[in-house]
């Protein structure tokens, strides 16, 4: 405002070059981390199959990147420093698909700015390599040099020309922190590449070409060997494959969790998010599991250019990558952590084992209907026996003492011992009346029994809701219930739904309804405390915005009808309630994601009796 | 006390009593059964709270006295003796001691005066009637009582006893069977709730051609020859369902009741495992049972020939609810009364034994349209 005096004059000029740089360098190189990682980028894009990074003190005196790339020639290496020098595009359009990691042209700029660089880079057919020096963006040297074909180029003093930047720094083992972040980040993406990590001379990390099966133990701990939960899936949009481990070797800090898109590692606040909420069931607060996901896509759905230091990407359809992400993680986590394989000492020819093979099989044939499973493929059970929750006993009684169908009933006694006897093979116990045991091929699988039943009864609830398919039982006491104004309100509301779900419900005035009948499927109990107790249970429900209507309500008949705590189950309950379960398109956990099962390995017993 | 037995009797004595022993009993001496001596004869009792069952055997009684012994392990050990005589000797602090010509055996009994009370009868009403009719009677009606516990009246089967006839009735919610009989009748008009669990109970235990019952206010005594079993009354108001039964079903449908049947099971196999239902379509003399199961992919459809000559119509029923109402008739032909599909099916034996009428009520379930 002072100076005021001066207007008429030029004010904007043209930066200098030096100026400009180390404005860019503040944006793109924050750390020694950032130069690791830049060079390491470029490393790869050169096609380097070795790559040795090097630092000493945390990269405050040294971060050196050895490839045995491709190499530049002498014109090249001095071209390399120049700002928006790049040899990775060429037009706009090579913008929109790149596949290198770098491709803007500004780190080896910015980097020369602030720090002291030797380069030293030799391609095959030159016969002499070319040794070029920069200080704080001033070429000091420039003379050819022997040296292997590649590149090899060290940082030096990183900031010394920055004193304020160089005092940001943080502690030694924060900054190697985050070198060793960049390093893991790039030894993930790029498994076909030998690397090397060196810090004050010792060697951190050897890792020869290894499959990611193998590089995640190599880099993380050999913990992580055993517990490695592969997962791939494939549309015409999108590949996704990757990696989780065990919930169980969760850290108590962020650092494990890697997202690639294309080979490029980036963050993505939303998705991470997405993802660690798949292992909410399976972590305790505040617990980081490992993950390393790979989305390949075609370049042009995806754009890295948003972020200065290439952090971040946008998707084109960021709703449809994560959702799929989010099914694809869910499964494979679901899978890990599933019983899949029930033991049975038997496996012949009757409709319990068979059922039994589907299931184990289920995952199978999931995994290649794209997760979607079809409903023909349902395991559920065929036999006139099961009529019912609690038919069972009376069936006995009449159709044990009629003779009017001899044969019939004979077959039926011989069914239903052969299955008492199979059951017990497979063992259910009812722990305490709320939970069922069972054994599973790996150990323990504890199921609770309310949360089962509330996930079975609120798919078929939603399916019926779509199809309208259940029919309705009619009662032969139709039961008159009187509501109070806001509840008749919220009657009048939700009864398309409510009757696409079998209810047949007739309204009166005076806020009173009558119920004619129910879902033919399941045994409902009190009607009148089961409509009262949906409607208020859908109230509280509103609170979560993220269910709809249909859900609120399936949700809510499903937790009035579910099998309670606390209810006795014979075997034959027991059984019926798990197949049932594992019929179900998520069996893991109930509506509002509460885990219906928690598994507990032999290892695990056995470790525990250690 | 001291008394001598043959192992048969005492064995018939027990497999009569211990379906009134609990199997997991709340109070331990609830798994004992009480013996006594009572006019030169042992009297076994058991009991879960709710049901008694006493029963009368010859022995030959040497010292009068009284103990509670525990249940399963005298009746294991006994059944597997041959029909030898067994003296039996307590001393003052329980200790049992049976004796066999093949050895000798001791456990620790219960001191009589914690067992608890049997209900007195005293004061009530004085029945009598065939035992043969009760067992028919609780035969036809036990399959259609609730298991509900949240509709406490409809776990039992209502006896309303009247002067000139005597109706039998049980229902679920979902079907009604009423079986009346004129054989049985009671000056006084009195009417009761017997749960379910006693009732099997009472049909296997009565042994003898007649039966004397005694109504109180809380329970009922059913007493055949050395048998007596004592119930507690369900106490509630059994729902109005004369109202419920339709006066003016007309479309009748004649049919062989075996062959329904037999086709309903087979077809039942085929529908969906949770709802069990199947669909009925009457037209002209002929009736076409489906079912499929969406889940399984599977459907099954059967046709057979019937009596049949009104409108064309469709209704759809639970097979299982269907199923135990068609074994219950008696005869060879059922038949069937209906109006509209969404309203009570009615199924009755074709002929009847003179004095007595059986109905049952099938609600049927509201079809909806094949996908």
């Amino acid at each position: 405002m002072n100076q005021q005096g001066e207007i008429g004059q030029s004010v904007i000029r043209t930066m200098p070059p030096e100026l400009s740089n180390k404005i860019a360098a503040g944006e793109v190189i924050q750390r020694p981390a950032s130069v690791a990682k830049e060079l390491l980028d470029n490393a790869i894009d050169a096609g380097a199959d070795h790559i040795k990074l090097i630092v000493q003190q945390a990269g405050r005196t040294l971060i050196q990147v050895v490839d045995n790339g491709c190499g530049m020639s002498e014109e090249d290496a001095r071209l390399c420093f120049e700002r928006h020098a790049t040899s990775k595009i060429e037009s706009i359009e090579d913008l929109f698909r790149v596949r290198t990691m770098g491709f803007r042209g500004e780190a080896m700029a910015s980097i020369g700015s602030v720090s002291q660089i030797e380069m030293k880079t030799k391609r095959v057919e030159d016969d002499a390599g070319t040794l070029l020096e920069i200080w704080g963006g001033e070429e000091k040297r420039f003379e050819p040099v022997a040296v292997d074909d590649g590149t090899s180029v060290a940082v030096r003093n990183l900031f010394y020309n920055v004193p304020a930047r160089r005092q940001f720094l943080k502690t030694d083992a924060t900054e190697l922190k985050h070198i060793i972040n960049a390093f893991q980040n790039s030894a993930l993406a790029n498994t076909n590449i030998e690397f090397e990590l060196h810090a004050d001379g010792d060697r951190m990390y050897h890792l020869p070409k290894q499959d990611l099966k193998e590089r995640i133990p190599a880099l993380f701990g050999k913990q992580y060997k055993a517990s490695l939960i592969p997962f791939e899936e494939e549309t015409s949009y999108v590949k996704i494959h990757g990696m989780l481990a065990d919930p169980k070797l969760a850290k108590k800090s962020r650092g494990e969790q890697f997202l690639f898109v294309n080979g490029r590692p980036f963050q993505h606040r939303y998705l991470t998010y997405v993802i660690l909420s798949l292992f909410d069931t399976w972590t305790r607060q505040n617990e980081y599991p490992f993950y390393a996901i790979y989305f390949e896509i075609d370049p042009t759905q995806v754009d890295v250019n948003v972020h200065p230091a290439k952090l971040e990407v946008k998707f084109d359809d960021e709703r449809s990558i994560i959702q799929l992400a989010r099914s694809v993680i869910k499964k494979a986590i679901n899978e890990y952590f599933a019983v899949p394989d029930i033991e049975t000492s038997e496996r012949v020819e009757n409709d319990f084992d068979l059922s039994l093979d589907q299931f184990s099989n289920r995952s199978d044939s999931q995994r290649n209907r794209g997760g979607k499973t079809d409903p023909i493929n349902i395991p559920s059970r065929i036999n006139f026996r099961k009529s019912g929750i609690d038919g069972e006993e009376s069936a006995e009684r009449l159709y044990g003492g009629t003779d009017t169908d001899g044969d019939y009933s004979e077959e039926e006694q011989r069914q239903s011992s052969a299955k008492q006897g199979q059951s017990r093979d497979r063992g259910f116990w009812q722990l305490h009346n709320r939970y069922i045991l069972t054994q599973t091929r790996t150990g323990l699988c504890v199921i609770d029994q309310h949360a089962a039943h509330k996930r079975i009864i609120f798919e078929k609830a939603m399916s019926a809701t779509e199809e309208s398919l259940p029919g309705t039982q009619q009662l032969l006491f139709a039961q008159t219930v009187e509501l109070n104004a806001t509840e008749f309100s919220l009657l009048k509301e939700l009864l398309p739904i409510i009757q696409r779900m079998g209810f047949s419900i007739q309204l009166l005035s005076g806020n009173t309804s009558i119920i004619n009948g129910v879902p033919a499927d399941i045994e409902i109990g009190d009607e009148k405390a089961v409509l009262r107790d949906m409607l208020q249970q859908y109230r509280e429900l509103t609170k979560k915005p993220s269910l709809d209507a249909r859900k609120r309500v399936a949700i809510a008949f499903a937790s009035r009808t579910a099998i309670p705590r606390g209810k006795k189950l014979s075997e034959q309950e027991m059984e019926m309630l798990i197949d049932q379960l594992f019929a179900c398109n998520e069996p893991y956990h109930d509506p509002l994601e509460k885990p219906t099962l928690v598994t507990m390995s032999m290892d695990e017993m056995k470790r525990r009796f250690r | 006390m001291k008394f001598n037995v043959s192992s048969n009797d005492l064995n018939q004595g027990l497999s009569a009593v211990i379906g009134a022993v609990p199997t997991k009993a709340t109070l331990p001496i609830l798994e004992t059964i009480l013996f006594e001596s009572e006019d030169g004869r042992l009297k076994l009792t058991a009991t879960d709270l709710e049901i008694s069952i006493i029963e009368y055997i010859d022995a030959d009684i040497e010292e009068e006295g009284s103990v509670a012994i525990p249940a399963k392990r005298l009746q294991e050990t006994l059944r597997q003796l041959p029909n030898i005589p067994v003296f039996f000797e307590v001393d003052e602090d329980q200790n049992v001691e049976f004796k066999t010509d093949k050895g000798k055996y001791k456990l620790v009994g219960e001191e009589a005066d914690e067992f608890p009370e049997i209900p007195n009868m005293d004061g009530g009403t004085n029945l009598s009637t065939d035992t043969k009719l009760l067992q028919n009677a609780i035969g036809k009606t036990m399959f259609a009582v609730s298991t509900d516990d949240l509709r406490p009246a409809m776990m039992g089967v209502y006896f309303d006893i009247g002067e000139n006839e005597t109706k039998f009735v049980a229902t679920d919610g979902h079907r009604l069977v009423k079986y009346v009989n004129q054989n049985f009748t009671s000056e006084t008009p009195l009417s009761f709730i017997v749960p379910d669990k006693a009732l099997s109970l009472i049909s296997k235990a009565l042994d003898d051609d007649s039966t004397d019952l005694i109504v109180s206010d809380d329970h009922a005594q059913f007493k055949s020859g050395s048998t007596i079993v004592i119930t507690r009354l369900i106490n509630e108001q059994y729902p109005n369902y004369e109202s419920v039964i339709p006066r003016d079903n007309d479309k009748n449908l004649l049919i062989d009741k075996n062959q329904m049947l037999a086709t309903v099971r087979r077809v039942s196999v085929f529908s969906s495992s949770t709802t069990r239902q199947i669909r009925l379509q009457l037209k002209n003399d002929k009736i076409t049972i489906r079912a499929e199961d969406l889940d399984m992919s599977s459907e099954a459809k059967e046709t057979i020939s019937c009596e049949y000559s009104f409108d064309e119509m469709e209704i759809g029923f639970n097979a299982k609810y269907l199923g135990d109402v068609l074994s219950n008739v008696d005869g060879d032909e059922a038949k069937f009364e209906f109006s509209t599909p969404n309203r009570a099916g009615i199924v009755k034996p074709a002929e009847e034994e003179e004095g007595e009428q059986m109905l049952m009520l099938v609600m049927p379930v509201m079809l909806n349209s094949y996908a």
